[in-house]
Formats: structure tokens, C-alpha cells, sequence
């Protein structure tokens, strides 16, 4: 076990006990009274800090203007004297000319001198408001305002309109004059009216609402004045949601990042996932690919698993949800994240990799509001690769050739009159997005509603990529009674996806568009494919024969020999073979329906129970279409037959969910209690047909289609979840909070027999409020500061169900056992997986402690975690020794070990300057991942294949004491300039090693290079991540940018392997295009430490998976600019808009990079539908991010 | 009212899961087998030890390297040719011979564990025929294991995970168990005649009783040795077929006659590169001489295993045996036999004047790659069964025994005589000129001490510790409680 963490967990108590002690020490120093001290001038002491240690003493409230006593200091100390509470009170507020006023038991309002009332008698439609609002105000305790009584005489009505960010009347905003008593609030739609003394009628009203920003309007003399306020984003009064449940952000003490609606509006993207990119430390967004609906990953505060899954739990309105693409963005109200153990434990064998829950907008009551929102544009590739034009690559193949010892092509003989064809230019080509969400929410104050209808489109800047969504969700919210709330929902989505295959892939082949676009020969004419058939030379040039064809995948190939030879051989022709030659099509629909109710028995005590029912049914499919030519042989599998592979998948799945919560306070402890049972049950069935030998391309549809099939799955899925989940919060006075969670699950995933199915998932977190502490009052800047610490456990159940049984499989055609007189090759059994009968969850450990604070009036907003992740029992394979005749000589269990830990800060800034808005954030994370523990052999390390071909063995190494999936290749060492130093070197021994060739490093010394020199040469996972935001509003115009990145990482560029050479096969015209850094290629006269010689016979080792092939993977990406205007509502009403804003917005403008492939955002290698931990930071031409460039439009009616 | 309505909710609540273990259970996907559904019946028990016969199959090496290693055979190429190269620990061929031989062992002991498991609907004629059968295949993979590596691990149960760290068994209790279990094969597996044509390939009683009887020898057991011999010999089953090539290539079709008595099954035209199935062997052009084409074997001949001129030298003009090896420069059957070609420039060795065994070449029938190669045939066991009798004193019996073999290869009769070291030396004589290049010759010259004889008649090195395979080291990494044999 690590050092380290051993005394972490000690090190974590020792802090909050830390936490715990120092209130109550000051709790201590306080009631040691002195009853003999005589009353004695003191040093000057601010008057409100001796108001707050009465209170504090005394268990009372005392409730005052800050502006009444700001700035008041008192000198006489009563405090210690034998005096009675109130008399200390008065004697105190006397010395500065105060009074105050008790208005409830234990509750002392503090009031100007009784001189003022004279001349103010109350003057207001609601005369009970004052005492109304400050008695409201007293039992919160935590709020601090209070108003003057002034007398009026004349008064002015003013009426008006409050509505929201969005155009939304706001029910409820409570409107002030200022430094009066005299207020009103809006009605359902958000309207108000005031009387205003007519001396005031050049005051300043105030408009306040919990979570906006308060407005300030000068009456100015108007009568009308309408008001939009606008969400204060870094307030503590925020809700945020939790598990089963919401908290006041004040209150929370685990570590949750949240995203809200306004955050994500008019960003172009797919799914959720993709709105947290950039927004929340420590949540590190990926897009695996960058195809339209390409697979996203999320990583919360880095790796959960090496080989299970690393994708957060979605909860959505309550509903885990596993497919984040059914989800229109447009429909989300808030996200919250949940990082660390303590918030995520609720969720248990689930919450391991963190929780994101997703809140959807929900009907307002008042009139039916319409709201629509739309936008299109064009996106186009942000990157071309520097590649060699024709004439560059005539001249350079024939160099190659000839260097090589071959005859020159005659074809490129005269570079100057060869065709030059741009194939990058011809597999991307600009395409369109689009997207239109309309919006309708209204409804009574007893029944609301909300209906969402939405259509995305985004077409692919490759080849034939599209991605389609439709999208429709219905909110339905009922308060049957005050007592009894009904909530029902429906959502349902339409997905059509048709993907391309850009990327090379393991092994030898250049099967990924990308890479054949960029490898494919220049000097090939580019003609249109006619039905399939065009004929061509081996020079490229059009033959009028119609003797050689482009093939099957669009290889071009030569027919008129006797023997086929493939020419350029293996090359495919990138956009016949990515646009018309194979399709890879995703089509799913997918719907939810899900009620609620909650009563409310007693006061305080809620039953509350939730039934989510979700179905789906995906298709994935995989068509290559055949070619209309005679079948040639020795074509094997790439015959002119057209083949699908297609796997239709269905599922659904059925949670229910049923808590009890009771919240109590008494005097200043304050409880609630959540108890619940959640169960979860779901199936799925798969199928997945091959067929091929089709005549052609077409008769999918009638039984021929599966004269020749396999077809395997076909086999239900089932999976069940039952858990039984506790929380309790408690905190003293708001300032002292306490959490604890537990969940106990139950999954079907292990083995019934034994102790294996249960696992129990406790979690404790604590919180301070700083400022809540009458010490802190000498600190009037500090608006909040809070310190929190936790500690939990969590799960991940996230690994495929039935590993505790054998599976045992026949050998089918692969191994036989001829039998009998005839020697019938008979078919056995083995056993192909052995059961491990104590498989479990993995397990992971987190430790937190933060800060939230927020300075000058909430304007400057600070939040600090640290943590440290330990995540135990990890799957992994151990190797066993194979006298256990054990398959494959491995076993799947549990017992890997990894350590996450980093630092997070986010940082805000938040002002209105007049008519300008500013607000600005800065996001920062540090990740430090750790393997600690792999098997019980110290050597071992796990090994993933990432070899573009031929490349000596590239390979990701896992190894304790290391992050996850290293790089480890060779070192170079430079060039051979001599055929001296290749004597003398350590590679002496390797084929056709002459100069201009790569030279390695010998790191073991041994005087011999071999897979033994290999060592780390790098990894991918990012060691720093970052986010930066920036929203200016003023007047009616918008702007707000976005920027992410990411730093200390490395990628293996692995498109190198094929453009860092010429040579693609051994024939004559087997030259693929490359670099023009072969321009600068080592000749004897044109020496060079970096490009190798460009000829044919070039040592094989030059391509060996090296440091060459590693570049930095540092990023800074300007992720979105928006610029919006808002019409006036004057122009907007007059076509009968509550509001309408226009924007124009870029996304993926520019990318801050020294990596040279086509885009550093590169995530993981996606296998089985989600990204491989062993292979992340991999470049084999992935599919880039786009530019996008849109224009769009928010209405409202 | 209202606090009856709370509790009423809470208990409804809690109580509504208390069926909560039927709820996480489920039937695994029914498209695999597992062990909730493997197992239950006669068929699933019999394709189960079909798969366990197919590593018989997996394993690749049962004539080149046992070949290789008594040296009657020497590769083309850089495969190592002394036995200083082949006798370490890292030699994957060895590492490959013992991980064959215990995934039969394993899988074996998944059946008894299954079988003990097993419905009672399995009939009782069943479950003796598959205990046999099952028996048998972990007699035999363990009679390899003792044979070749001594003491090494005797694991008798199924998975789990303290196996990870055993130690060594020593050989004598191996041989123990060995005996046990070919005791109860020899009893309860059928003839060759009960099993019936479509299960002919199959281990038989006559296959325990044969290999019982050299389990035995290694025991130096000659009384039960004898016993198990002369109730092979019982049951009728086995005859020398009538000419040395009978015995061993013509007569393969239909290959299991009169000599075979177990044998590793392999398909005529059985080998399928494209599909990798691996039904076939390719021991014809292992054997055949570098560059010979299509006719001796389908995929020519690779010239992988060429014999020293000392065999045949060695041989009586007289022996019919002779006709099995063709020399270099000779032709056979109208082509011209040629000297291997010599890869790579590193390995220098001369391969001229060498042999070429035709025993596993079909003739032209395009087929070659389908012989099967015979792990006991009767010729063996006669030769075996002469050792026991001389062991037990009956000389007159032993020499004929060993007679019989001869007077198939058309050589005269030996003289009886009580002289013990003439009987082993005609032995190991007549050894090599009858099974040169079959699996077991090497274990021969193991078990009675002859090794150093062989090694001293080819002049190469010899030491004690080639008796023994070392421990395949990755073994040892593995599990450092294992141990190793003396000298590795």
C-alpha cells in the first residue's frame, strides 16, 4: 500500500476535527463570563460585532440595517457587566444614537432614533409589510436588511413588468423604494404596481428576487418601468440538486460543480455532456470523435477504471439515464456534478466515476408562454495536413524509387505536367448544422406545463457523416393539493446517425478515410465514379479500355494480367471508399415516461415515489455495398460482394424510486432525514446478423439477403439494482453543517451465492460558515466563506453482468477433433471463461476538503477543493500460471488499484456597471493519476496494442507507480550521417540500416537494439485541465466567449507512421503520399538530424514507434463566441414578442496547439461504445472537431 | 388517523422489497452456456471431452520435438539442435508441452467435479463411460507430465486460486495417481469395438490397460505391468499389422486397425490455413525434403525434420525398416530426395548427408498432412511388454516379444539368453529402428538410463540433468513455490 495514503485517512479526520474544534473553542471563550468586571471604556469595538457576539451569546436574533450600523463603533463595554440582555442592547445602541424594537420573542429589530418616526407615519398600500417583511426576515436569521419607516404625503403610481433573463414574467420579486418601508411584489406574470410618495418620485426602487441579481432603477419620474433581472450565478442562496433531493449551495458541504441554462444557450452541441466541456474543474470533457453524434467522454477528477467503465452516472429529473443523446439540450435547466464521494455516495455502487444530474425546465403558471429557438450554420475542417501537392510527390516518388534501386515510374517523370489532386480538399467539404427548439410552458398555479418539440441536424465535414435528432419532452406538474404534488414526464427522441470510418486503425491497414485521403497518391486524376466502374492505368491516367477498375473499396486494381496486381496495392480510392462504398448507420428511438407524487403527511414529513419507465431500440449497422465487377480471385473476403452487418438492439428498463423525508427545526438545530428504496430493473436483447455473397448492392431486402448470414446474440440481457439509500443533514444556526450518507446495493451483476450482491457505500461530510461568525463581521468584503471537508466510498458496478459464472463455448470451426471411421471433424467444448465467484464492485475512496467564498457583496466568488481518489479493487487480469490449464492463462478480478488526486479552483467575478454586465470565470484543475497496485507480481504492466503496422511494437504500458497507458516506444538519437557511425552503433546488426536512417537510443546497453530499448515516452492523460468563460451584457447587445484546454499531455501521433515515408509496398507504384517535410529528407549532401532518406530500400526500423511519433498535447481552444442583441421590448411587443434576441456564434474558432495532426482533442479509442482507458491519446487520423459558424434566434410570444 | 397513515407508508415502503433476493436473480443470457446450464446432460459431458481430446490436437509438437530432442531428428534452420540449447528453462517448446498436458489435466477435473454435480437423470452406464474416459485423458496428460518433468504440481480439483502458489508433488505420488486413474479408465472405458465406428479415434480400454502397463514400468512394478499387459492382450483387440509400413502409414486407412492403440487424430486434408482449422497435421512436410512439391505433401516439403545417416547405417540390410528412410540424392518414388536448404546466414552447420523418414508421407494421394500420429502402438507395447517379462525373469517370453517385432521387419530371430545387458542393448536397438521419430523414444532413453548411451553413440555432450525437462521458467515467475530439476 502507498505511504501515502495510509495516513490520509488520519490526516482527513485530524482536518475536520479541526474544522469541528475551532467553532466550538470560540463557542468556549465566549461563555466565560466575568460577573465582578466593572463597566470600563474599552478600545473603540465595531458595533456589529458586538451585536453579533450578543446574539451569539444570548440565543437571540438580532436583526438590523447594515447601513445603520456599518461604520458605528461603541467604546463603553457593557458587555461583561451584570446586565440584563436588553438592557445591554439598549445601553449599547444608545451610545450611537439607536433604538430597538423586539418584535417577537427572541427577536430584536435594531431602528433608527424614535426622532425620525415622528415625521414618518406609514405610508403604503400593504402597512404590515415592514413588520411582515422583518419579522420574515428575523426567523431566516440570515438576512441582514431592514427599512427605515418614512412619512409621505403625496403619492406617484408606477407600474410595470419584472421579467427574467429570458423574457419570463417573474412571479414574486419583491420591489422596495429605497431606504423606505414601502414595497410591493409582482403578480403571476410578473407584473406590479407602487405608490410612491411624491417627494420620492426621484427615489430608486429596488427589485429583488432569491438567485437574481438585485436591480436598482431610478424612478426618474416614469411611470412605467419594466425590470429584467438577471440570475446572480455565484450566489449561495442557489439551490443546487443532490441525490433524492436539493440543498441550499450555502449549505452544501461535498464538492458539486453546476452548469445552468444560460450557460449552455446557442452552443451547438450534440448532447449534455458536451455542455459541461470547459465549465467545471475537474470535469475533463472529451469528444472521442468529432463526427456528428461522435462519442463523448466525461471524466470526473480522471480515470475511475482501467477496464471497467470511466463514464459518470447520468441522472436525469431522477431517471438514470444511459443514453445522453435522447436528451435535448435546449430542454436542460440546470447540471450538477457531483465530484466527490460524499455527494455521490447516495448513489453508491454507481457513483464512482461521479454523478451528473440533469435538471429539466419545467412549466412556469401564467399565460402560455411560447419560446423559440433556432439557429443554422456551416461548419468546415479547422485543419488541413501539409502534404506534398502532385508535382512535389512525382518528383520525390521517382527520387524514392530510383534511390531505391528501382526504375522510375515514366508516369511521374515530369512533374511538371502530372495531375494534382488536393484528396484532403475531397474528403472534407464544408457541411451544414441546424437546429429549431420550440418551447411552450403555462398553466395555473395548480397545474403547469411544459411542452418542448426539437430537431437537430448536423452534417459531417467528412465524407457522407450526418446526425440527425428529434426530440420531444412533455413536464407535466399538478399540486392536487397543498399537501399532494403530482409530476409527470415524457420524452422521446429519434436518432439517425450515419458515421464514417476515418481512422486507421490498429494493424497494418490504411482503412480509415483520413489516412487514405492523405496517403493516397496526388497524382491520381480525380474522376467521378460512374456507377461504381472508371477505369484507370497504373500511371494514374484514364484507361480507355476500361480494363482496370477501382475495386471493391475502392482499391484501384489492374484486371488485364493474368495474376490481379493492386495498384497503388492496398490503397483505396478515399472517397469512393468513404463516400459511396460503405455506410455506417445508427438509428435508435428512445422514450421515457415517468410520474411522481408526493404528500406531505405531517408537517415536515414527505412520502415521496417516482416510476420511471424508459425504452429503447437501437440499430447499428454496417453496409458495405458491393461492386458491380467480375469477383477476382485472391480477393478473399473483398470480393464484389456486398456485405451488412447489422445488430438491431432492444431494451427497457423500469426504476422505481421511494423516499421518506422529514426536515425539523428546533431553536437552531436543524435536521432532515431522507430515507429510500430505489429499484431498478432492465433488459435488453441483441442480435447481430453478417451477410454476404449478394449479387450486388441492393437485395437487402429479400431473402437472398440471408441465403449466406451468421447470426449471433439474439440473448436477453437482464440486470436489476436494489438499494436502500439514507441521508442526514443537520447543521446549528446555518453555520456548523453536517451530511452523511449510506446506500446499500444490491446488484445483480454478482454472485447470489455468498456475500457478494450487497455492498455498503457510507459517506460524511462537514461544513463551516465562516462567515456566519460574529469575527468574521470586522470582515465586511467576505460575503460567504465556507470550509468543507469529506470522506466516503463509492462503487463501480459498471462491468459486464455474470462474471462470477463459467462460460463454456464450443471451438467451433477453429479447433476440431476428427473422429470416427470417416475422421468427421467433430466440435467440442472448453471452457472459456472462468467463473471468479468473488467478483465485486470496484471500489473508490475520496477524500475533499474545500473552500467556497465570495467577496465584496458576492461580486468575487472563490472555490477551492483538494482531493485524493483511491480506487481499489479494480478489475484487471491476472495471469496465471498455466498449469492451472487455465484459458488463456488469465482471470478476470478484482484487485487493481489506482490514486487519483488534484487540486480544483474556480474563480468569478460578477458586476453590474450600470447598464453593463460583466461576469467572468476562470476553471483550473490538476490531476496526478497513479497506478499503486496491478497484480501480485511487481514487474507487471498491463500492455495495449496501439501499432499503426509495422512499427517494432507500439504499445501503451500500465505499470505501478505510473499513470495509466505510458507511450513506450524507442528514444532516437538523431540521423546516421556515415556509414561509420552505423558500424559502430548498436543497430549494426538491423536490415538495410545505412545513413539517413533513424538511429535509437541503446537504453539497456546491451549493444544491440531491440524491443528491450523501448521505454515511457509518454501519456495522454492530461495533467492540468482549463476552462475560461467571460458573458458582457449592455444595453440590449450580449457577448460571451468560451475557452478550453488542456495541458501536460502528450499524443502518439500515429499518423506519422504512414506520412512520415513514401514507401508503401514493395511494387513499383507502391508510393504513398506523405509530408512535405520529405522535401527536407536526408541526402548526403543535404545532411539532417531530423528527416530520414527518402528512398525505397529505407531501413524498416525508420518507422518504429518512437518519440518521433510523440508531440505535446497542450491545447488552448476557443470553444464558443457568442454575440447576441436583444431588441428593445418596444419593438419586440409591437410583433407581439415578450422578446427577441438575435446572435451570431462561433464555435472551435481557434486552437492554440504545437501538435501538428489534425486536432489535439483526442480522447480515447472508442471500443464497445465507449472510450478505451489503455488507449487514450491516440492519433490514427481521428475525425476533427469542426469550425462551425452559426447565426440563430430566441423568441418569445 | 394521520400517524396511522405515516406508519402505514413507512412499513409499505420497507416491506415492499423484502422479496429483495428474487429480485437480483437472473438466468444468465441463455445464448452462452455457464454452469447454471453446461453440464446437465450426456451430450454436453461428451462434447466437453471431445474438446479436451482437440488439445491432444492443439499441441503441435508430439513428433518434431520429441524428435528434436533424442536427437534422431535435427531441424534445417536455427532452431536449436543440442540438447545444451534445448534443455533450459525458457524453451517454448517445453512450456507448450506442459501447458497442453495440464489444460487436459484441467479440464478433466472440471468434468469429474461436474460430473459429481451431474443430474440424476445421467444414466449409470454414463457417468462409468465418461469417469473412464475422463480418467484416462488425466492418466495420460499426467503419465506426460511425471514422465518428462518429475516432480511437478498434482492438481486434482478445479480453479482456485491457493493453486496459484502449490508446490511440487513428488513423481512417485504422481505415478500414484496416474495408476489410480488409468486403473479405473482400464475398467470402466469400452473396447474399440463397443465404442463403434463413429467413435473410433476415441481412448479405448485397451489405450488405458497399454499406457497402464508403462505407468507401471516406471514404478518398476513388473508384476502389475505384466498384469495390465496380459489383459491387453485379452481382449483380441491388436495385431502387428503385416509390414512395418502397415504398421504405421498405409494401413491408416482406415487408420485405428490392428497395431494402432491410441493415436492423435488428424485429419486428410484437414488443414485449412485460411480458416485456421487445425484438424490436419503437417508432419508430412515437417518430414518431406526441403523443395519437394505438391505430391508427398500438399504444402511441399519443409525438410524440418532430417534424420543423421546413422540410423539407417546402423540397420540390417536385412530390415525391411530400412525402406521407411530415404537418403539424400536417392530417389523416392521417381523424385530426387534433396539436400535441405540452409536459412540464414548466422547458422553455418552442414546438413548434407542426411536422411528423411517416409513414414509419415501417404504416398501420392495428396493427403499427407491427414497422418495421425500413433502416441502407443502395438509394436511399442510388445517391446514394452518384452522389458517386463525380462524384468520378471521370463526370458524366453521377453525375446518373444521382441522376436515378433523382428520377424515383421523380416529379420531373423534373436537367441534367447539371460544376459541382461544384450536383452536392453537388442531392446533400445530394435527401439530405434522401430519407432525413430514417434513421441515416446526420447522417454524411453530417459526411464532406463540409456540416454547417455544415445548421446555417447552420436558423440555429442551429455548430462545427468537431460533426464528431466526443466520447469518452464515463466512457471516459476509465476509461482516461486515450484521447483525445478536438478542442474537448470
Amino acid at each position: 500500500m502507498n505511504e501515502k495514503f495510509t495516513h490520509l485517512p488520519r490526516a482527513i479526520l485530524l482536518t475536520m476535527a479541526f474544522y469541528m474544534i475551532i467553532p466550538l473553542v470560540f463557542a468556549q471563550t465566549l461563555s466565560m463570563d466575568s460577573p465582578a468586571i466593572e463597566r470600563k471604556k474599552l478600545q473603540k469595538q465595531s458595533l456589529r460585532g458586538v451585536l453579533l457576539l450578543l446574539k451569539e451569546r444570548y440565543q437571540v436574533d438580532i436583526v438590523f440595517d447594515d447601513k445603520l450600523v456599518n461604520g458605528r463603533s461603541i467604546e463603553t463595554d457593557v458587555l461583561n457587566s451584570d446586565l440584563s440582555f436588553e438592557e445591554k442592547l439598549s445601553s449599547i445602541l444608545n451610545e450611537v444614537g439607536l433604538r430597538y424594537k423586539k418584535t417577537r420573542k427572541d427577536v430584536y429589530l435594531v431602528m433608527a432614533p424614535k426622532a425620525d418616526k415622528k415625521t414618518a407615519s406609514g405610508y403604503s398600500d400593504k402597512p404590515d409589510l415592514t413588520q411582515d417583511s422583518l419579522e420574515a426576515t428575523a426567523n431566516q436569521a440570515a438576512e441582514k436588511e431592514t427599512f427605515k419607516g418614512i412619512e409621505m404625503q403625496v403619492a406617484v403610481n408606477i407600474r410595470g413588468r419584472v421579467s427574467d433573463e429570458n423574457g419570463n414574467g417573474m412571479p414574486g420579486v419583491s420591489i422596495v423604494l429605497k431606504g423606505t418601508t414601502i414595497g410591493t411584489s409582482t403578480d403571476s406574470n410578473g407584473d406590479y404596481a407602487i405608490s410612491v410618495p411624491d417627494e420620492q418620485k426621484n427615489g430608486i426602487l429596488l427589485f429583488s428576487f432569491i438567485g437574481y441579481t438585485t436591480a436598482e432603477t431610478p424612478i426618474n419620474g416614469q411611470s412605467t418601468i419594466n425590470v429584467q433581472l438577471m440570475p446572480d450565478i455565484k450566489t449561495l442562496s442557489e439551490v443546487v440538486v443532490i441525490g433524492y433531493g436539493t440543498q441550499k449551495q450555502r449549505e452544501v458541504t461535498g464538492a458539486v460543480g453546476s452548469v445552468t441554462t444560460k450557460d449552455i444557450a446557442g452552443v451547438a452541441v450534440t448532447g449534455l455532456d458536451q455542455t459541461l466541456q470547459g465549465r467545471i474543474a475537474g470535469v475533463q470533457v472529451t469528444q472521442n470523435s468529432g463526427e456528428p453524434g461522435g462519442n463523448v467522454s466525461v471524466r470526473i477528477r480522471g480515470l475511475g477504471s482501467i477496464n471497467g467503465s470511466n463514464e459518470p452516472l447520468y441522472i436525469v429529473d431522477g431517471v438514470p439515464y444511459g443514453s445522453l443523446n435522447a436528451i435535448n439540450p435546449n430542454d436542460i435547466e440546470r447540471i450538477d456534478v457531483l465530484k466527490d464521494a460524499a455527494s455521490a455516495a447516495i448513489y453508491g455502487s454507481r457513483g464512482s466515476n461521479g454523478v451528473v444530474i440533469v435538471t429539466t425546465k419545467r412549466g412556469v403558471a401564467g399565460k402560455v408562454q411560447v419560446t423559440l429557438d433556432a439557429y443554422a450554420g456551416i461548419q468546415s475542417a479547422s485543419r488541413k495536413l501539409d502534404l506534398l501537392n502532385g508535382p512535389q510527390f512525382a518528383r520525390l516518388a521517382n527520387e524514392n524509387l530510383v534511390n531505391g534501386g528501382k526504375d522510375p515510374n515514366p508516369a511521374w517523370s515530369n512533374p511538371s505536367t502530372v495531375p494534382n489532386t488536393d484528396w484532403q480538399d475531397q474528403i472534407f467539404r464544408p457541411a451544414p448544422i441546424q437546429s429549431y427548439n420550440v418551447n411552450i410552458s403555462g398553466g395555473s398555479e395548480k397545474s403547469r406545463s411544459l411542452v418542448s418539440v426539437g430537431y437537430f441536424d448536423q452534417g459531417g465535414i467528412v465524407a457522407q457523416s450526418y446526425y440527425k435528432r428529434y426530440t420531444a419532452r412533455i413536464n407535466n406538474d399538478f399540486d392536487i393539493s397543498p399537501r399532494f404534488k403530482v409530476g409527470l414526464t415524457l420524452n422521446g427522441a429519434f436518432e439517425d446517425k450515419r458515421g464514417t470510418r476515418t481512422d486507421g486503425g490498429n494493424g497494418s491497414s490504411t482503412q480509415g478515410g483520413l489516412i487514405t485521403a492523405a496517403v493516397s497518391q496526388p497524382t491520381i486524376p480525380l474522376v467521378a465514379p460512374q456507377e461504381g466502374l472508371f477505369s484507370l492505368n497504373p500511371d494514374g491516367s484514364i484507361d480507355p479500355t476500361g480494363n482496370n477498375y477501382y475495386g471493391y473499396d475502392g482499391t484501384v486494381f489492374v484486371t488485364n494480367v493474368a495474376t490481379p496486381v493492386w495498384y497503388p496495392q492496398g490503397l483505396s480510392h478515399p472517397t469512393y471508399a468513404y463516400e459511396k462504398l460503405r455506410e455506417e448507420n445508427f438509428k435508435s428511438q428512445e422514450f421515457l415516461a415517468a410520474a411522481f407524487g408526493e404528500y406531505e403527511l405531517i408537517k415536515g414529513l414527505k412520502v415521496r415515489s417516482a416510476i420511471n419507465l424508459t425504452f429503447y431500440n437501437r440499430n447499428s449497422e454496417s453496409f458495405w455495398k458491393g461492386m458491380p465487377v467480375p469477383i477476382l480471385e485472391g480477393r478473399g473476403l473483398y470480393g464484389s460482394n456486398a456485405q451488412l452487418w447489422t445488430g438491431p438492439n432492444q431494451g427497457n428498463q423500469w426504476n422505481w424510486i421511494n423516499t421518506v423525508s422529514y426536515g425539523k427545526s428546533v431553536g437552531k438545530h436543524n435536521l432532515t432525514a431522507l430515507a429510500g428504496i430505489d429499484a431498478l430493473k432492465g433488459t435488453s436483447q441483441g442480435i447481430s446478423i453478417n451477410t454476404q455473397k449478394n449479387p450486388n448492392d441492393q437485395p437487402f431486402v429479400d431473402g437472398a439477403l440471408f441465403s449466406d448470414r451468421t447470426v449471433s446474440g439474439g440473448a436477453p440481457g437482464e440486470f436489476a439494482l436494489l438499494s436502500y439509500l439514507g441521508r442526514v443533514t443537520y447543521d446549528y444556526a446555518g453555520k456548523y453543517l453536517l451530511t452523511a450518507n449510506i446506500r446499500r446495493d444490491g446488484s445483480s451483476n454478482f454472485n447470489p451465492d455468498g456475500d457478494y450482491q450487497y455492498g455498503v457505500f457510507p459517506s460524511v461530510s462537514v461544513g463551516w460558515l465562516m462567515s456566519e461568525e460574529y469575527f468574521m463581521a470586522s470582515m465586511p468584503f467576505v460575503s460567504q466563506l465556507k470550509m468543507r471537508a469529506s470522506y466516503g466510498e463509492v462503487g463501480n458496478q459498471g462491468i459486464p453482468a455474470f462474471q462470477y459464472l463459467s462460460i463454456y463455448a464450443n471451438e467451433g470451426n477453429r479447433r476440431r477433433y476428427p473422429l470416427g471411421l470417416n475422421q468427421d471433424p467433430v466440435v467440442g467444448f472448453y471452457q472459456d471463461r472462468i467463473g471468479t465467484a468473488d467478483i465485486r464492485w470496484e471500489t473508490s475512496t475520496q477524500a475533499n476538503i474545500g473552500i467556497d467564498a465570495a467577496f465584496l457583496d458576492n461580486s468575487i466568488s472563490l472555490t477551492a477543493d483538494y482531493y485524493v481518489k483511491k480506487i481499489d479493487d479494480m478489475l484487471g487480469e491476472f495471469p496465471l500460471p498455466a498449469y492451472l490449464g487455465v484459458q488463456n492463462n488469465r482471470i478476470i478480478r478484482n484487485g487493481f488499484s489506482m490514486e487519483n488526486s488534484g487540486i480544483e479552483i474556480a474563480l468569478g467575478y460578477n458586476r453590474q456597471f450600470g447598464d453593463l454586465g460583466f461576469s467572468t470565470g476562470v476553471n483550473f484543475a490538476t490531476l496526478n493519476n497513479k497506478v499503486t497496485k496491478l497484480t501480485n507480481n511487481e514487474t507487471g504492466y498491463v500492455s495495449s496494442n496501439i501499432s499503426a503496422g509495422d512499427d517494432g511494437g507500439a504499445e501503451t504500458r500500465t505499470k505501478v507507480g505510473e499513470p495509466v497507458a505510458n507511450f513506450y516506444g524507442y528514444v532516437t538519437d538523431g540521423i546516421f550521417q556515415t556509414q561509420e557511425e552505423v558500424d559502430a552503433s548498436a543497430m549494426s546488426g538491423l536490415a538495410d540500416v545505412k545513413p539517413g536512417d533513424r538511429r535509437y537510443k541503446d537504453l539497456n546497453g546491451d549493444g544491440v537494439i531491440n524491443d528491450r530499448d523501448r521505454t515511457i515516452i509518454g501519456n495522454g492523460l492530461p495533467k492540468y485541465t482549463f476552462g475560461f468563460n467571460m458573458n458582457v451584457n449592455f444595453k440590449g447587445f450580449d457577448l460571451s466567449v468560451l475557452l478550453n484546454g488542456q495541458a501536460g499531455l502528450e499524443i502518439a501521433n500515429q499518423t506519422k507512421y504512414w506520412l512520415s515515408h513514401m514507401k508503401y509496398s514493395n511494387t513499383a507504384g507502391g508510393i504513398n503520399n506523405g509530408f512535405t517535410d520529405l522535401l527536407e529528407s536526408w541526402t548526403p549532401e543535404n545532411r539532417s538530424n531530423t528527416f530520414t532518406r527518402n528512398t525505397h530500400d529505407a531501413a524498416r526500423s525508420n518507422r518504429w514507434f518512437s518519440d518521433f511519433n510523440i508531440e505535446n498535447g497542450t491545447f488552448l481552444r476557443v470553444r464558443n463566441v457568442q454575440l447576441g442583441y436583444t431588441l428593445p421590448e418596444a419593438i419586440s411587443r409591437m410583433v407581439r414578442m415578450n422578446r427577441a434576441r438575435i446572435y451570431v456564434a462561433a464555435q472551435n474558432l481557434f486552437t492554440f496547439t504545437e501538435y501538428s495532426g489534425y486536432d489535439p482533442e483526442m480522447g480515447s479509442r472508442v471500443s464497445n461504445g465507449r472510450g478505451n482507458a489503455l488507449q487514450t491519446g491516440v492519433d490514427f487520423g481521428r475525425y476533427p472537431v469542426s469550425r462551425m459558424f452559426t447565426g440563430g434566434i430566441n423568441f418569445q410570444f | 388517523m394521520k400517524k396511522a397513515l405515516v406508519y402505514t407508508a413507512i412499513l409499505t415502503l420497507l416491506t415492499v422489497w423484502s422479496c429483495k433476493d428474487k429480485f437480483l436473480e437472473f438466468n444468465p443470457p441463455p445464448n452462452q452456456f455457464t454452469d447454471v446450464t453446461f453440464f446437465k446432460t450426456a451430450e454436453q459431458f461428451n462434447s466437453f471431452i471431445i474438446g479436451t481430446y482437440t488439445e491432444l490436437l492443439r499441441f503441435t509438437d508430439w513428433t518434431q520435438m520429441m524428435g528434436y530432442i533424442s536427437q534422431e531428428a535435427r531441424p534445417k534452420s536455427t532452431i536449436p539442435m543440442d540438447l545444451t540449447a534445448y534443455m533450459v528453462p525458457t524453451q517454448d517448446r517445453i512450456s507448450n508441452y506442459w501447458q497442453s498436458m495440464y489444460v487436459i489435466g484441467s479440464r478433466a477435473n472440471i468434468l469429474l467435479a461436474k460430473l459429481e454435480e451431474a443430474p440424476a437423470t445421467l444414466s449409470e452406464a454414463d457417468r462409468a463411460r465418461i469417469e473412464g474416459e475422463t480418467k484416462f485423458l488425466r492418466g495420460f496428460a499426467y503419465f506426460n507430465i511425471a514422465r518428462a518433468f518429475g516432480n511437478a504440481p498434482l492438481l486434482l480439483e478445479t480453479y482456485s486460486i491457493s493453486q496459484t502458489t502449490v508446490e511440487c508433488t513428488p513423481e512417485d505420488q504422481i505415478w500414484d495417481q496416474v495408476i489410480a486413474d488409468l486403473t479405473v479408465a482400464s475398467q470402466n472405458l469400452p473396447t474399440r469395438a463397443e465404442w463403434g465406428d463413429a467413435n473410433y479415434g476415441r481412448a479405448t480400454k485397451g489405450a488405458a490397460m497399454a499406457f497402464l502397463a508403462n505407468a507401471y514400468m516406471y514404478k518398476k512394478n513388473w508384476e502389475a505391468a505384466a498384469k495390465a499387459s496380459e489383459d491387453l492382450i485379452a481382449l483380441n483387440n491388436y495385431k502387428l499389422a503385416t509390414t512395418p509400413r502397415a504398421g504405421f502409414t498405409e494401413a491408416l486407412t482406415p487408420e485405428n486397425t490392428g497395431e494402432s492403440i491410441f493415436e492423435v487424430q488428424y485429419r486428410e486434408g484437414g488443414f485449412e490455413w485460411s480458416n485456421q482449422v487445425q484438424t490436419g497435421s503437417l508432419i508430412g512436410a515437417f518430414t518431406a525434403p526441403d523443395g519437394i512439391s505438391g505430391d508427398y505433401a500438399p504444402f511441399g516439403g519443409w525438410g524440418e525434420m532430417v534424420l543423421g545417416q546413422d540410423l539407417r547405417n546402423s540397420m540390417d540390410p536385412l530390415d525391411e525398416r530400412r525402406s521407411l528412410i530415404v537418403r539424400e540424392g536417392e530417389t523416392y518414388k521417381g523424385e530426387r530426395m534433396t539436400e535441405p536448404v540452409i536459412l540464414g546466414t548466422t547458422f553455418k552447420l552442414t546438413q548434407k548427408n542426411v536422411d528423411f523418414s517416409t513414414k509419415y508421407w501417404l504416398g501420392k494421394s495428396g493427403d499427407v498432412d491427414g497422418s495421425n500420429v500413433p502416441l502407443m502402438r502395438y509394436a511399442e507395447f510388445l517391446l514394452n511388454y518384452a522389458e517386463i517379462l525380462f524384468e520378471q525373469g521370463k526370458t524366453t517370453e521377453a525375446y518373444a516379444q521382441l522376436n515378433a517385432v523382428r520377424s515383421r521387419a523380416k529379420l531373423p530371430d534373436l537367441a534367447v539368453s539371460s544376459d541382461r545387458e544384450m536383452f536392453m542393448r537388442a531392446l533400445m536397438n530394435e527401439r530405434r529402428w522401430e519407432l525413430n521419430t514417434e513421441p515416446n523414444m526420447w522417454f524411453y532413453y530417459t526411464r532406463t538410463g540409456r540416454l547417455k548411451d544415445l548421446k555417447d553413440a552420436q558423440g555429442q555432450p551429455y548430462d545427468p540433468k537431460y533426464n528431466k525437462f526443466p520447469i518452464p521458467q515463466s512457471e516459476r515467475d509465476q509461482n516461486p513455490n515450484l521447483c525445478q530439476n536438478e542442474g537448470y
